[in-house]
């Protein structure tokens, strides 16, 4: 019993490490940077939401919440807007270090942010206990805790929303295309600068649900951007660094790993779970290079 | 006859590479222009210019009177101006699914590209694209794997989508049998008399050429050194020698 409980919990960790890699893939698929900024974004969002829903503007916590979370992503299109336009575009056809280093600013500069706004004491969010009781949700025997059941309802909307997006409508079609090659896809009118924000915009939006759970689960502080880029790098290479599909199905591997081989490991060697994600990927990428469902590359020569 | 498309002494280079070198040309309205030569003679980086996938060092593109040498591709196509490349730019999906991206030109606006509205409308116009090119039995096939021949009629298809006035071809029969030549030759032929499409046509089967086309104009070391019908150009000493050597 206390196995099937690890497996639940080590999987809807993972939804919302899945929804960390879906945003750090988005933008490697799309636009080909490898951001490291990611992180800094789940912890933005956190901070974000924690303003947002401190304003009090409805009495029910969880609606209150909820508007937070509204409000912050509305907030984060904005600032997608602008990573795009003043940090990303004027590097394209630069070299791919050149945008990595600009995600390191970017991470650098989201960070500072915060820290210059909120400080670095704990912070949770208002109405926390009322949102998130402290008693887990129960189903038969297997307890839950309730920020988990937000974790997997809330990747379940996204992941779902961008699915829907990318494989049945015109504007996923433009983005397929556009991840496929830029130039060729601009030609065919499809404006690639447009597609980039867009990109980035879904990408923010995930990353503030993600700011969300951890801050819930950690209380908000800046240890949820370390966590936010230790969870979603390696979830995104194992699912394959091109796959959508793959950064969740990473993600769900990765929070069953950790909370089973890695919780029953933990009593052993202590302090093992927290290096078991690398573990895997180690695993992962000797066997499959390209993660578990990534584009394998066929160059000529 | 006036011209739809002029190329005004476009200068191109890649370092210290000369692709173009103050090339000239108008492509008339309504008429099927080859642009012949041997390989490396910069017909495709002129094609490249035309579309804005590369931008001339000098000299300028003029589309229907307006000089849109520094206007972005997409507008371009926007303005009426599809491209087929050599090698067709296929992404992963249906056959369907990559033909029906060109709406997107038609169409920019975001919240309507998520309706499922113009997504119906983009399916309407795609199917009958698809019987254009008469690839009816491949309509859901997945499109990434197919010959070279039916992704080149994708193609096609995907930039009809979006009803331009003038098709850039870059060497639309490459790499196919003498059946699938024929049928593109017919697409190509039914584009220009029936549907009123101006085409600048990349080949190097002067078979072709010499059947289709209206007229021709022939590059060699990024420079026009012939112009005229099909069968001037093939007589032209100058284009003798370029193909031949001296």
């Amino acid at each position: 019993m206390v196995l099937l409980e690890m497996i639940v919990m080590g999987l809807a960790a993972g939804t919302i490490y899945g929804v960390m890699a879906l945003s750090f893939v988005l933008i490697y698929r799309v636009g080909k940077i490898v951001n490291i900024a990611v992180g800094d974004m789940v912890l933005l969002g956190a901070y974000l939401i924690f303003a947002f829903s401190g304003l009090g503007l409805v009495e029910d916590p969880v609606i209150n919440l909820i508007l937070g979370l509204i409000l912050a992503s509305i907030f984060g299109l904005v600032i997608a807007v602008g990573t795009e336009r003043f940090l990303m575009r004027p590097l394209y056809g630069q070299s791919i270090l050149s945008l990595i280093m600009m995600t390191v600013a970017l991470g650098m500069i989201l960070r500072g942010a915060t820290i210059v706004k909120w400080g670095t004491v704990l912070r949770v969010f208002p109405g926390q206990h009322e949102v998130f009781p402290p008693i887990p949700f129960t189903i038969g025997p297997i307890e839950i805790p309730y920020v988990y059941l937000w974790s997997i309802t809330g990747a379940f909307l996204i992941f779902g929303s961008f699915l829907y997006l990318f494989r049945k409508t015109l504007f996923g079609f433009a983005m397929r295309a556009v991840s496929l090659d830029p130039e060729a896809a601009a030609t065919h009118g499809i404006s690639i600068k447009k597609i980039y924000t867009y990109t980035w915009m879904i990408a923010y939006v995930a990353a503030f649900l993600a700011g969300l759970v951890l801050g819930a689960i950690n209380g908000i502080t800046v240890i949820v951007s370390y966590l936010g880029l230790a969870r979603a790098l390696p979830a995104a290479l194992i699912g394959g660094l091109d796959s959508p599909g793959g950064a969740m199905l990473g993600g769900l591997l990765l929070g069953l790993i950790e909370h089973t081989v890695g919780t029953f490991l933990n009593a052993y060697i202590p302090g093992i779970r927290a290096i078991i994600p690398y573990i895997v990927l180690l695993v992962v990428l000797i066997v499959k290079p390209y993660g578990l469902f990534g584009t394998v590359r066929i160059e000529r020569v | 006859m006036k011209n739809v498309l002029e190329v005004r002494d476009v200068h191109l280079s890649f370092g210290g590479i000369i692709a173009l070198n103050g090339v000239n040309l108008q492509l008339r309205e309504g008429e099927i222009l080859a642009l012949v030569g041997p390989n490396g003679s910069g017909k495709t980086s002129l094609l490249n210019c035309i579309c804005g996938f590369y931008k001339p060092q000098k000299g300028s593109i003029i589309y229907k009177g307006k000089d849109i040498t520094k206007t972005p591709p997409h507008v371009r196509a926007e303005m009426g101006i599809g491209r087929i490349f050599q090698t067709p730019y296929i992404f992963h999906g249906t056959v369907v699914d990559n033909i029906m991206v060109g709406y997107v030109t038609k169409n920019r606006n975001l919240m309507s590209l998520l309706t499922s509205k113009s997504t119906v409308e983009a399916r309407e116009l795609a199917e009958e694209l698809i019987e254009f090119v008469e690839l009816e039995i491949y309509r859901n096939s997945p499109a990434h794997g197919l010959p070279m021949g039916i992704r080149k009629r994708i193609e096609l298809a995907r930039v009809l989508m979006w009803n331009p006035d003038t098709l850039l071809l870059d060497e639309p029969t490459s790499g196919l049998s003498i059946d699938e030549k024929r049928d593109m030759a017919r697409f190509i032929l039914e584009l220009n008399e029936v549907h009123g499409k101006s085409i600048l046509l990349v080949e190097h089967d002067l078979s072709l050429v010499h059947d289709i086309a209206h007229r021709a104009v022939v590059m060699d070391a990024g420079v026009e050194i012939a112009e005229g019908t099909p069968e001037e150009v093939v007589n032209n000493p100058e284009v003798i020698k370029a193909y031949l050597g001296e």
